[in-house]
C-alpha cells in the first residue's frame, strides 16, 4: 500500500524559498555593481557641486535634488534598470539552463515567479535607495538652499520610485516571459513610446506609464523646453492606482504565461 | 508491480518533428538503462517522463499523477539532467542545500542530508569550494548529489557518468546498483554501454523516437530468433569439428578464421547446438566456447538496422 | 635543437594559399554580416530605418513642386544634419545594440574565442573583424541612408543642390557617420567584453547612453556650464557633427569648442580599444 504523499508546497514559503536562491545569484553580480555605480552618478555630481560650487547655482540643492529624482531616476534610469532586471526574470535561468531545478522541485511555477519577482524587486530597490537618499543628502542636507525641505518627500520619493520599478518590472517581466527576445521590443517602448508619446499633447500620455509615474514626484522643478509646455501630469491618486493596476495586471498575465509554458533546455 | 513511470501511446512532436512516436511502456522498481543514439528521443522521453513537457498525444504518468502540472510528485523525484548547469558562484554543499530547502527541508536537515548525498559521490573534500571551480567529473558529482539527496522513489539520471574517472565510475554504477536493490525506480541514459550492461539488464531501446526493445536484455535476444546466434568455438582439431557440426539442420553459416583458427558458427536454435558440441567437446578438443552477439550493442546495432 | 615558445605561435601552420597579412579580418567579418543578414529583426530594422530618409525625400520632392515650402523647411546643410542626428539616431542605437552586444559577449560565452585565437589570428584581426561587422551594420542605418538621401535630394532639386560646390556635403556627411559610430561602435564593442550575456550588454550601452544625456541635462541645469555636454556622449558627437556642418549649435552646448567634443570622442575610442585588449582573452581563471 502506497503511503500518501506529499502535497505541492504551499505558495508562500516556496517563493520564499526560491527568493532565497535567487537573491544570493541576483545581487552579487557583476551587472548589479555596474547599474550601482550608474545609479551613483548622480551623488558623485552632488559631492562635486558641493566641492565647487558655481558662483551663481540657478536652482536650489532641493531643487536639484527633485531633478535628479523625476529625470534621472524616475524617467530614464529606473525603467532600464526594469528592463534589464526583469526581462530576466525567468529568461537568466533558461539562458543559464538552471530554471530545471526549479521545474523539478514540488513548488507550483506560482510560487517560483513570485518569489524570483521579489527578488528582482529587493535587488533593484538594495541599488535604488541607497543611492537616492545619498544624492538627498548630498544636495539638500545642511545647505542654504536645502531649508523647508522635509524628509517626507524623500520618503515619498522612494515610495514613487518603488512603485516605478514593481510597475515596469511587472510589465518587463510579461515580455520577457512571452517573447524570446525582448530587448529591442522593451527598448522601442522606452525610448520611442514612452519618449515620445509622453510629451505629445492630448490624452496620449494617458497611454504611457511614465506620465504617471513622474507625476509622483510633485516637487520636481519645471523642464525646459517642449516637454514641459506638453506634459501631462496626474493626481497622486490617479498615477497610483494606474501604475499599481498595470503592474499586478502584468504579473497575473506573466504568472499565467509561466504556468502554461514549456521549457525545452538541452545542453 | 506497482508501476511509478508510465507511458501510454505517448507522442511528442517540436514543429513538424516528430521526436518521440507512440511510447508505451511502465517502469516499477528496479533500475532501468535507456539506450538509443544521438537523435533517438531519450531526452525527448526523459523530459516527458520528469514532467519538463507534456505529450503531445497520448499520456505519462508519474507516480499516478500526470507528469506535467503535478509539482507535487517531486517531493519523491529525482533528476540529474544532461546539461552543464550549475549556481556557480555557491559552494557545493550550499548548492545542494538551497535545492533541498525547495523540497521543504529545514536548515539543519538540509545540511544533513546534503552532506550524506555529498560523501555518497565523494565529494566531500571539495564541498566548501564554489560549484565554478569544478572538474567536470566533480560538476558532474554535485548534479547527482541534488538529484539523490532528498532519496526519492523514481530518479532520472540523463548520462550520469559523463566526465568521471573509471574510479567513480565504478562507484556511482555500483550506487545505481544499490538504489535499484532498495526498491527505488532508477531510469539511466547513457552511451556507455558495456557499463550500462553492469547496472542492469533491464533495458529500453529506442531509435528514431519508437521503442524498438523493452525488458531483459536475454529475453529481448532471445526473442530475436530470426537473427541467428553467433558462437565463436576453440578447439584443438577444428576442422574434424567443423565436419560434425556442418550437418546440423539449424546451422545458418560455419567460417574458421586464418588468423586465429577459431570456428564463428551462426545458429538458431542455440540449445541444441550446445548439446551436440557437448557431446562433441572430448572428440575434437573442445576449449573454449562463447556466445559473441549476446550484449547490448550487438542487440541494438541488430535492432536498429531493421 | 631549437624549440618555440608556444605563445609566440610561431609553429602555426599556414598552407593557404592566399596572402593573410591584413586580410584575416575578413572572413570574421564576412561570416558575421551573413549570419546576421539571416535575421529578419535585421533586416526589418535596416528597413524601418530607411523610412525616415523616403520621408525626406518626399519632403524635398514637395519643395520642388511648392518652392514656397523651402522657405520653412529648407534643402540645406542642416537638412542633412538633422537627418543623420534626429530619429535616425535612435535607429543608430538599436541597431548598436541588436547587432553589436553578442559580437564578443556570446563568443566569451560559449568558448568561441578560443576557437578563433587558436588560428593564425592575431587579437587585432579578431577586434578589427568584430569592429566591421558592427561598422557596416550601422553604416546601413546612418550612412547610406543620409549618402542616398542626398543623392536623392540633388536628383530631385538640382536647382538646389545640383552645384558641384555641393558635393563637399558628401565627405560632411562621411565625417559625421564616421563620428557617429566610431565610438559607438568602441563602446558597444567594449561592453559586450564586460558582459557575458547579449542583453547586458545592449542594456548597459542604453543606460550609459541615456544615463549621460541626462546627466548632462542635470549638470547644465545646476551650472548653465557647455563643458557639460562633455558629460553626454549624444551631446559631444552632435556639437562635433555641428562643426563639421557649420550649423547653429545647440542651446546647451554652444560655447563648447568643437575641438575639445572630438578629443573627448577619441579619447573614448582610445579607452574602448584598452578595455577590448585587456578583456578578450582566451583562458579565464575561476577563482
Amino acid at each position: 500500500m502506497e503511503t500518501e504523499r506529499p502535497a505541492t508546497r504551499p505558495t508562500w514559503a516556496a517563493a520564499q524559498d526560491v527568493f532565497a536562491i535567487s537573491i544570493e545569484r541576483m545581487l552579487p553580480r557583476p551587472r548589479s555593481f555596474w547599474v550601482f555605480l550608474l545609479m551613483a552618478m548622480p551623488v558623485v555630481f552632488g559631492i562635486l557641486l558641493r566641492i565647487y560650487p558655481p558662483r551663481d547655482l540657478p536652482l536650489t540643492g532641493f531643487e536639484l535634488y527633485g531633478m535628479v529624482v523625476a529625470l534621472f531616476f524616475v524617467r530614464n534610469l529606473l525603467p532600464l534598470v526594469a528592463l534589464l532586471f526583469g526581462s530576466a526574470l525567468i529568461s537568466d535561468a533558461v539562458d543559464s539552463k538552471t530554471l530545471t531545478y526549479f521545474l523539478t522541485r514540488p513548488v507550483s511555477r506560482l510560487s517560483i515567479f513570485i518569489g524570483e519577482f521579489m527578488a528582482y524587486l529587493v535587488t533593484v530597490m538594495t541599488l535604488t535607495v541607497p543611492c537616492v537618499v545619498l544624492t538627498y543628502i548630498v544636495l539638500s542636507v545642511g545647505t542654504p538652499q536645502g531649508a523647508g525641505f522635509g524628509a517626507t518627500h524623500l520618503v515619498q520619493d522612494l515610495a514613487a520610485c518603488a512603485l516605478t520599478l514593481f510597475t515596469y518590472g511587472a510589465l518587463f517581466a510579461l515580455l520577457g516571459v512571452s517573447l524570446k527576445k525582448p530587448l529591442i521590443p522593451g527598448l522601442l517602448f522606452l525610448f520611442v513610446w514612452e519618449g515620445f508619446v509622453a510629451n505629445f499633447p492630448g490624452d496620449a500620455p494617458n497611454y504611457t506609464l511614465t506620465a504617471y509615474a513622474r507625476s509622483l514626484i510633485r516637487h520636481r522643478p519645471a523642464e525646459e523646453g517642449l516637454a514641459e509646455l506638453f506634459s501631462k501630469f496626474f493626481g497622486v491618486g490617479e498615477s497610483v492606482f494606474v501604475l499599481g493596476s498595470v503592474g499586478v495586471i502584468s504579473l497575473v498575465l506573466a504568472t499565467w504565461i509561466f504556468s502554461r509554458r514549456e521549457y525545452v533546455i538541452s545542453s | 508491480m506497482t508501476a511509478r513511470v508510465v507511458f501510454e501511446k505517448a507522442s511528442r512532436w517540436y514543429g513538424p518533428v516528430m521526436a518521440l512516436n507512440d511510447v508505451s511502456f511502465e517502469l516499477g522498481p528496479g533500475v532501468y538503462g535507456l539506450l538509443g543514439p544521438n537523435g533517438a528521443g531519450k531526452s525527448s522521453l526523459l523530459k516527458l517522463a520528469s514532467g519538463q513537457l507534456r505529450p503531445s498525444q497520448g499520456s505519462v504518468r508519474l507516480l499516478g499523477r500526470p507528469a506535467f502540472g503535478s509539482p507535487d510528485v517531486f517531493h519523491s523525484v529525482g533528476l540529474c539532467s544532461d546539461t552543464d548547469a550549475l549556481f556557480e558562484d555557491f559552494t557545493g554543499l550550499q548548492f545542494v542545500m538551497a535545492l533541498l530547502s525547495l523540497n521543504g527541508f529545514d536548515r539543519a536537515t538540509s545540511e544533513k542530508l546534503a552532506i550524506e548525498a555529498i560523501e555518497t559521490v565523494d565529494l566531500k573534500d571539495a564541498m566548501h569550494r564554489k560549484v565554478g571551480g569544478y572538474s567536470k567529473g566533480m560538476r558532474q558529482r554535485i548534479k547527482l548529489a541534488q538529484s539523490l539527496a532528498h532519496k526519492p522513489e523514481v530518479l532520472f539520471l540523463d548520462e550520469p557518468l559523463t566526465g568521471m574517472d573509471p574510479q567513480n565510475r565504478k562507484r556511482i554504477s555500483d550506487l545505481m546498483k544499490r538504489l535499484g536493490d532498495e526498491g527505488r525506480t532508477v531510469l539511466v541514459s547513457t552511451h556507455i554501454l558495456h557499463e550500462l550492461e553492469q547496472v542492469t539488464q533491464r533495458v529500453l531501446l529506442i531509435h528514431n523516437g519508437r521503442v524498438l526493445a523493452e525488458g531483459n536484455l536475454r529475453e529481448i535476444r532471445d526473442l530475436l530468433d530470426r537473427h541467428p546466434r553467433s558462437v565463436r568455438l576453440q578447439a584443438r582439431d577444428p576442422r574434424g569439428l567443423a565436419r560434425e557440426l556442418v550437418g546440423l539442420p539449424d546451422l545458418v553459416s560455419l567460417n574458421m578464421e586464418d588468423a586465429t583458427g577459431h570456428l564463428v558458427a551462426e545458429i538458431r536454435k542455440p540449445d541444441a547446438f550446445f548439446s551436440r558440441v557437448q557431446e562433441l567437446a572430448a572428440v575434437h578438443g573442445v576449449q573454449e566456447m562463447w556466445v559473441t552477439d549476446e550484449n547490448l550493442e550487438s542487440v541494438f546495432s541488430y535492432l536498429v538496422s531493421k | 635543437m631549437s624549440t618555440t615558445q608556444i605563445y609566440e605561435q610561431h609553429y602555426r601552420r599556414l598552407d593557404a594559399s592566399i596572402p593573410l597579412r591584413g586580410q584575416r579580418w575578413i572572413p570574421i567579418a564576412r561570416e558575421g554580416l551573413k549570419a546576421l543578414v539571416s535575421f529578419r529583426a535585421y533586416l526589418g530594422l535596416i528597413a524601418i530605418a530607411w523610412l525616415p530618409t523616403f520621408g525626406r525625400l518626399v519632403q524635398v520632392y514637395f519643395t520642388t513642386r511648392f518652392p514656397e515650402a523651402r522657405r520653412i523647411a529648407p534643402i540645406d546643410d542642416k537638412f542633412f544634419f538633422d537627418a543623420s542626428t534626429g530619429i535616425q539616431l535612435v535607429f543608430m542605437l538599436l541597431m548598436a545594440a541588436y547587432a553589436g552586444a553578442g559580437l564578443i559577449a556570446n563568443d566569451m560565452r560559449t568558448g568561441g574565442l578560443l576557437l578563433y585565437l587558436s588560428r593564425p589570428l592575431t587579437l587585432g584581426d579578431y577586434i578589427f573583424g568584430k569592429a566591421a561587422i558592427l561598422l557596416v551594420s550601422l553604416s546601413m542605418v546612418t550612412l547610406i541612408p543620409n549618402l542616398v538621401l542626398f543623392l536623392g535630394a540633388r536628383s530631385l532639386a538640382p536647382d538646389v543642390l545640383g552645384a558641384p560646390v555641393h558635393l563637399i556635403l558628401i565627405p560632411k556627411i562621411i565625417a559625421l557617420s564616421l563620428v557617429l559610430t566610431l565610438p559607438t561602435a568602441g563602446l558597444v564593442l567594449a561592453l559586450s567584453t564586460l558582459a557575458r550575456n547579449p542583453r547586458f550588454a545592449g542594456l548597459g550601452f542604453f543606460f550609459i547612453f541615456a544615463g549621460s544625456s541626462v546627466a548632462q541635462v542635470i549638470a547644465w541645469r545646476a551650472t548653465r556650464s557647455p563643458y557639460a555636454g562633455l558629460i553626454s556622449i549624444q551631446a559631444t558627437m552632435r556639437r562635433a557633427g555641428e562643426a563639421i556642418f557649420a550649423v547653429k549649435p545647440a542651446r546647451m552646448t554652444a560655447d563648447l569648442p568643437p575641438e575639445l567634443a572630438i578629443v573627448t570622442l577619441v579619447a573614448m575610442c582610445l579607452v574602448c580599444l584598452a578595455v577590448l585588449k585587456t578583456r578578450v582573452r582566451a583562458v579565464e581563471i575561476v577563482k
